[in-house]
């Protein structure tokens, strides 16, 4: 044993434990940061003044009970509200590295959809094969020569996790796969285009364990080629998934910080008394 | 640990508990999990203990050597590392709370977490038990026949080789999961108190027939004492063990 | 606090006895209904078939309209009925399509956008002899079309554009909206997410209400009167494809044509008796050719409902 042989003044030997590796050890920049955000559906205002900061290739966690605005603020990322008739935003969103305002007017909401994916709550492939949903985002972006979908449909599929599942079934309906595989062919579908930023509504609220698991465990490995924003009603989910967790109240942000220090020890009192079921 | 200074009859010279070439174990809570984050943070927790444990033996060990050796030296090194000890203790005590905030372990997962935790507290408490030996070391002087040290020199040695046998065995059926090996550590506890008695009457014999060294043979008895404690934190560590794998093995 | 009273077992039972009677008594009145109609239909059907049966043949078919009962044949309207119903199909599908498409996709909700929905279906509730009139002024005389095949097929294309557009808007509604959702979430414009997502997915529906919209116009009789169509042809309009270049013409767009129904109502309005027969069996062709392309639409919407289930 080589550890009592060293000075004794060496503290306990660095072993890499994930749990400490999970706290950014030194500050990440930010991908996105919104500032000032205010959000109306008609004359109800919906978000509150949020200032939040995404670290870029992490994991952030939006908790709060419903209607505390958690989805609102995530479909402002990809101007999904833009849809509806009668939204406002105001403030920004700004996106590194070329400090583009997300939710400004002059920008366009199809150039906004094109950098940020979305992952629904409800698994939603397009009823083609498997194959022509993968390659649904690449054709849109002008992709024709065949060789290259191929290509990239694989790399999509392999980050999904799910290639092993569908390769020799590429050419068959997308509807023919299980709960867990459609989210995780959604999940490819979206990974294709290469996102800047990838957001989760409540990705694994239709799925049983056995599929939740496996999709937080993507959700894991994919933080390092993407930036992950994901809302959850599932407290335990966002501890087990994030590296950091804000939590939200009535369409304000009343608490953001490291996920390990927000679920031993948070900062507010509300964000204590949400997270041990005091909802009073 | 010097070749010629290892204490005669132990297996000192076996010095790698913290044996984790893992995944032979049976059901290693290591593995196995769909999420690699949980199975690489039981792992890890897992060798910060065997770690540790590595660490107390060898200070109980060289505590008592320089006891018996008047080596000084070997119980002022003995006293630095008493902290080291204890950040290890604080290290393991924080992460394992970390564990189960953000993990939310059932089952197995949480009876090893809750076996590591107290595994730890165990472990510290020895390196405090061997802390006040190497303190006795450094204070205790002179020999002679009547010297309660020398007097019971063989009982010393002998109850440290039990302990720490013991203490080895339990960080070992705590690493690999042996229900075997733990039981036996709890077995080998009546030996250490029987030599304790033992101790305890020889030494009290001496202090009849000379009464200068009453200091030192409160001292003696007090180390005495000490590795005898020492050998019930290792069969506490044992039982965690048990109670760890209980869920796993019908008959316990 | 006044003691609730429990339902007991009896209380349960009692009420049970007559709930289940009325429920028999429903399943016996609607089976009985839909009896009465199908008994209806088939009569008519079989009585047209019994009083034309002597003129089933293939020189029915073959023969133009003639003065001699036995020689009168069906020729001339069958060929200007397809050529009606092809102009029909041809202009009701992309106008009521698009119609539908902005309706459901692109317009606003808005006052405007509601007055225009409900003008839709207005529509469908117009006599047809009023859009026989219309087609009069405008097709006939205004755009100088005159009495022709194409005259005949707009006019019979305005009268199904409601149904072909309500059916498309239903077929529209159907896409669930998560799709959209999913196609937008990937940067498509509305035309893509329409074209690429929603217009695939409302084809059976879409062609089901084409082809019940021309299973209705096919016996529509008002509006081809009043527009001129004439009862006695014994000629065939110019053929569209002729052995020289260019292959196709439209010559026969603007030819004089007649129609099944307008021979039927010839026949049956002369005084010989021996016509009563071929209008008979006109009518039971008709109710045929009727017959078949609602099956058609059936078989259409049950096969595209197997390929995608959401």
């Amino acid at each position: 044993m080589q550890g009592e042989q060293t000075s004794p003044s060496a503290g306990p030997p660095s072993v890499s434990i994930t749990v400490e590796d999970r706290k950014a050890v030194r500050a990440n920049a930010p991908k996105a940061r919104a500032e000032a955000l205010n959000f109306w559906y008609g004359s109800n205002q919906a978000l509150k003044g949020i200032n939040l900061s995404i670290p870029e290739h992490q994991v952030t966690a939006l908790i709060g009970p419903s209607g505390c605005g958690k989805s609102t603020f995530l479909r402002c990322f990809n101007r999904m509200h833009d849809l509806q008739p009668d939204t406002r935003y105001q403030g920004s969103i700004m996106l590194r590295p070329d400090d583009i305002n997300l939710v400004g007017a002059g920008v366009d909401p199809i150039e906004v959809r094109m950098r940020i994916g979305m992952v629904f709550q409800k698994p939603n492939p397009f009823p083609k094969t498997v194959f022509e949903n993968v390659a649904y985002g690449l054709r849109l972006r002008g992709v024709r020569n065949r060789t290259d979908l191929a290509e990239r449909v694989e790399g999509a599929l392999r980050a999904a996790a799910i290639w092993d599942e569908v390769k020799d079934r590429l050419s068959d309906s997308a509807l023919a796969l299980s709960g867990g595989q459609m989210q995780r062919l959604c999940i490819a579908r979206a990974l294709a285009t290469q996102p800047e930023i990838l957001l989760f509504d409540e990705p694994t609220s239709a799925l049983d364990p056995i599929a939740t698991a496996k999709i937080e465990e993507l959700i894991s490995e994919l933080r390092q080629h993407v930036t992950i924003l994901i809302v959850t009603h599932n407290m335990q989910q966002a501890a087990r998934v994030s590296d950091f967790t804000a939590f939200m109240y009535l369409g304000e942000l009343v608490e953001v910080g490291a996920t390990s220090m927000i679920f031993t020890n948070p900062g507010k009192k509300a964000t204590e008394d949400y997270i041990t079921g005091r909802y009073g | 640990m010097q070749a010629d200074e290892q204490l005669p009859g132990t297996v000192a010279s076996d010095t790698s508990v913290g044996d984790t070439d893992g995944g032979h174990v049976h059901g290693d809570p290591g593995e196995g999990h769909t999420s690699k984050t949980v199975d690489q943070s039981l792992t890890a927790l897992r060798m910060l203990a065997v770690q540790m444990g590595g660490l107390v033996i060898d200070q109980v060990a060289s505590a008592v050597r320089a006891l018996l050796a008047r080596d000084t030296r070997l119980a002022e090194t003995v006293l630095s590392r008493e902290p080291m000890v204890n950040a290890y203790d604080n290290r393991l005590d924080r992460e394992t709370l970390e564990f189960i905030a953000l993990q939310q372990p059932v089952a197995s997962d949480l009876r090893m977490v809750r076996a590591l935790a107290r595994t730890a507290l165990e472990l510290e408490r020895v390196g405090d038990e061997s802390k006040k030996i190497a303190r006795f070391a450094q204070r205790a002087s002179g020999s002679g026949a009547h010297d309660p040290v020398v007097a019971v020199a063989p009982y010393l040695r002998h109850m440290a080789e039990l302990s720490v046998t013991m203490l080895r065995g339990a960080v070992r059926a705590f690493d690999e999961g042996d229900a075997q090996r733990a039981r036996e550590v709890l077995a080998r506890d009546r030996e250490l108190d029987a030599e304790f008695a033992t101790a305890l009457r020889q030494l009290m014999s001496i202090v009849m027939q000379d009464q200068h060294f009453i200091q030192a043979t409160i001292d003696t008895v007090f180390a005495l004492k000490g590795l005898e404690r020492i050998g019930d934190h290792a069969k506490n560590i044992a039982e965690q063990v048990l109670y760890m794998l209980g869920g796993e093995r019908s008959a316990a | 606090m006044a003691a609730v009273a429990q339902l007991t077992l009896e209380d349960l039972r009692a009420g049970l006895g007559w709930r289940k009677q009325l429920d028999k008594l429903f399943v016996i009145v609607g089976l009985l209904v839909m009896i009465a109609c199908l008994a209806i239909l088939a009569i008519l059907f079989l009585d047209l078939v019994r009083d034309g049966a002597s003129r089933f043949g293939w020189d029915f078919f073959t023969s133009f309209p003639s003065r001699k009962a036995e020689r009168a044949g069906i020729l001339s309207a069958a060929v200007g009925t397809t050529m009606i119903m092809f102009v029909t199909a041809l202009v009701a599908l992309p106008v009521g399509v698009a119609a539908a498409i902005y309706l459901e996709e692109y317009a606003p909700k808005n006052w405007f956008t509601g007055i225009i929905e409900i003008n839709v279906t207005n529509l469908a509730g117009v006599p047809s002899i009023v859009y026989g009139l219309l087609a009069l002024g405008l097709f006939v005389y205004q755009f100088g079309l005159g009495q022709s095949v194409l005259s005949a097929g707009l006019t019979l294309a305005l009268l199904i554009l409601p149904i072909v557009i309500v059916a498309t808007r239903e077929a529209l509604r159907s896409v669930p909206k998560a799709i959209r959702e999913a196609a937008y979430g990937l940067g498509a414009t509305r035309w893509e997410v329409t074209r690429d997502h929603v217009l695939p997915y409302s084809t059976g529906g879409i062609l089901t209400g084409l082809i019940l919209g021309l299973s209705r116009a096919i016996g529509e009789t008002a509006p081809i009167i009043t527009i001129g169509a004439l009862s006695f042809i014994a000629f065939l309009p110019p053929s569209p494809v002729s052995g020289e270049f260019p292959f196709l013409n439209f010559e026969w767009l603007r030819s004089e044509f007649t129609a099944m129904p307008i021979q039927m109502f010839n026949w049956v309005s002369r005084p010989d008796q021996a016509f009563q027969a071929n209008a008979a069996a006109a009518g039971a062709i008709l109710l045929g050719m009727t017959l078949l392309m609602n099956a058609l639409a059936i078989w259409i919407r049950y096969r595209f409902r197997k390929r995608i289930n959401w």
